[in-house]
């Protein structure tokens, strides 16, 4: 029989050998399950761990999910969404000229304190104020009811704000409306939206940017905080950035969406410990799987020792008799990747559902846990054949 | 005992597989050296059926690993199928086993192969056979497994046959790539009378057709009769025997 064509003969050679390490672990069907289950539950733990985090950090891009716009001009020295560092709004009718541009509208942005009207304490709000004639958001329980903002005193509130706000979800579902105080301010909750609240405040509020104002009457009225650039349809926003940046003054700067996203991401990696944490986590996750994979496969050469000592002996190097542990290392780790995946699935579902943060399975993280249990499982492989290294096939006889 | 024996016979033409000549061997055994082989001088030639004897401990099993290739010497000299084994490498060591067959005294068959599968791992090591893919390689197992009465049970795996069965099929592996050499630890000990005499059969013809050199170590004085020399080893030395 000759090799099929294109096959380098080797690697033909290596089809046509018993599938040993194949053999050896479907051997035992009872077995084989409760592996792929030691190490499923390994990567599941591995999965939790990373979605967890994960979502806790892009949950933090939600606001920036919402703008209305494809490109934001921010100030130089904006690091993340909440910081009050204004410029004047004269900067982003600069950018109208440019070819591309369709609109702009200002984003104003403004932390404050929220006072709970129940127990009296105050807690941080993040308000957004749009014009809503173009708002710079798209909030949809706005667009149905916009009246709702005509007041000079109101507010939307944030349905996933936390619960130390008080009872507002409830009133207003009640009574139509909520009284309370921003930082001595009086401020009327008349309608609800549901965005998810980021690590800059606990409370998420929109008004319009006419009653924005009035909650922060220090600021200048030329000043804004964030500008919303909107382009016309099909154009590409880098190369409106690009003519941007070429002609603005450098106190100002322009992102693109996802530009933005990913530096709110980066600042509050850099500014809470909760990767380590996870980190931390992911690491136990991992030293279980090494654990169930070392045991089995441990367990799996001890009890074969005559066995590859006669293969040894009969002419099979080290390489091949260890190859068939890692082989079988490698088996484990792929057939116990897709139930994991599965599993994990279910489990961001719920917890996405069940913490209201955004837990996303993404083809990175899956590629990534499947390179750690690759690399966990050969190294508990590797750790499990040293007994095997040192065999001496003369022990055998 | 006197000086050691030179256990050639007169007259052969052709080269002999084994060639021994003063070989010493000695374990470490916890920073103690333990001398186990004395002044070993040994040829064995083509076609030549040889039993190794001795008391327990006298050394018969280590001189048949070495002629195996399953250790290297430390002194003296050890020539198998005409390579020199005198301080060799790993490697030296693992080219020649896949020459030689090896029986065991217990038959360590794969317990998650089938009895043709474990016989044609015998196969699958040179890569001439591996050339000739798994059709041939499983023929030439099958036709083995037939030669010692187990062509029914090929499909069976170890769990399901019996002492006699497994060490036949461990025969059967050690026979299948036409080993030049065959070194065999109590081939009989696990079989009844009649298997034993089938198994000693079938050794006197691979050694008549083929010119195979045989090298047993058995305490079973049935088989005495079917070699051309018994060689005793006594404390590490060779005596010539009967």
């Amino acid at each position: 029989m000759t090799p099929p064509l294109g096959l380098p003969l080797t690697l033909s050679r290596v089809f046509r050998r018993t599938p040993l390490a194949w053999r050896q672990v479907t051997h035992r069907p009872m077995r084989l399950v409760a592996a792929i289950a030691g190490v499923s539950f390994a990567n599941v733990l591995v999965f939790f761990q990373l979605g967890l985090s994960g979502g806790l950090y892009d949950s933090q891009k939600r606001p920036i999910q919402r703008i209305n716009g494809e490109l934001v001009m921010v100030s130089g020295r904006y690091l993340y969404l909440g910081e009050q560092l204004n410029f004047q709004r004269a900067r982003l009718s600069q950018a109208l000229g440019v070819e591309g541009v369709r609109a702009v509208t200002p984003l104003y942005i403004g932390l404050s304190e929220w006072l709970n009207r129940d127990n009296h304490q105050q807690k941080q709000a993040l308000i957004f104020g749009v014009t809503p004639e173009n708002p710079g958001l798209r909030i949809p329980e706005i667009d149905r009811q916009p009246q709702l903002l005509q007041r000079s005193d109101s507010l939307f509130f944030d349905t996933r704000s936390k619960k130390n706000a008080g009872p507002v979800v409830e009133i207003v579902k009640q009574q139509g409306s909520y009284d309370t105080e921003l930082r001595g301010v009086r401020a009327v909750v008349t309608g609800l939206f549901t965005m998810g609240v980021t690590f800059a405040a606990d409370i998420n509020l929109i008004t319009s940017s006419t009653n924005f104002k009035n909650y922060f009457p220090d600021q200048h009225s030329d000043d804004i905080q964030m500008g919303v650039i909107q382009l016309e349809p099909g154009v590409n926003p880098l190369q409106v950035k690009a003519t941007l940046d070429s002609f603005l003054d450098p106190s100002v700067k322009v992102m693109t969406i996802p530009q933005l996203a990913d530096t709110e991401v980066k600042y509050w990696r850099r500014n809470t410990s909760f990767g380590i944490i996870f980190g931390l986590g992911v690491l136990v996750g991992l030293a279980v799987g090494c654990i169930i994979v070392y045991q089995i496969l441990y367990s799996d050469v001890s009890d074969h020792l005559p066995e590859y000592a006669t293969l040894k002996a009969i002419g099979y190097d080290d390489g091949f008799v260890v190859g068939i542990i890692l082989q079988e290392a490698l088996i484990l780790a792929v057939l116990a990747f897709w139930p994991s995946l599965l599993l994990s699935l279910g489990l961001y579902g719920f917890l996405a559902s069940s913490t209201s943060l955004m837990v996303q399975m993404t083809t990175q993280r899956a590629a990534l846990v499947f390179l750690f249990t690759l690399a966990m499982c050969s190294g508990s492989g590797w750790l499990a054949t040293g007994k095997l290294r040192q065999l001496d096939p003369a022990d055998i006889f | 005992m006197g000086a050691p024996l030179v256990a050639t016979p007169d007259g052969r033409a052709e080269a002999p597989l084994i060639e021994v000549s003063h070989l010493d061997h000695a374990f470490e055994d916890a920073g103690q050296r333990k001398p186990v082989l004395h002044d070993i001088c040994l040829s064995v030639f083509p076609g030549e059926i040889v039993i190794l004897t001795g008391p327990s401990g006298s050394g018969k099993t280590t001189l048949l690993t070495m002629l195996g290739g399953l250790r290297a010497a430390q002194s003296g000299s050890l020539r198998i199928l005409g390579s020199e084994l005198l301080q060799a490498q790993k490697s030296t060591l693992t080219a020649l086993r896949r020459q030689v067959g090896f029986i065991f005294q217990a038959h360590n068959l794969l317990p998650y192969l089938t009895a043709l599968a474990n016989v044609r791992l015998g196969l699958e090591v040179q890569t001439a056979w591996l050339d000739q893919g798994q059709p041939a390689m499983d023929a030439c197992a099958l036709a083995l497994l037939e030669q010692v009465g187990l062509g029914a049970r090929s499909g069976a795996y170890p769990a399901n046959l019996s002492g006699g069965q497994k060490q036949r099929v461990a025969i059967a592996r050690a026979l299948v790539a036409r080993p030049r050499l065959l070194l065999a630890d109590e081939p009989t000990a696990a079989l009844d009378k009649e298997s034993g005499r089938d198994v000693v059969d079938l050794f006197r013809h691979l050694a008549d057709d083929t010119q195979a050199s045989i090298v047993m170590v058995t305490h079973d004085n049935k088989i005495l009769d079917s070699a051309d020399r018994i060689v005793h080893l006594d404390d590490g030395r060779l005596v010539e025997g009967s």
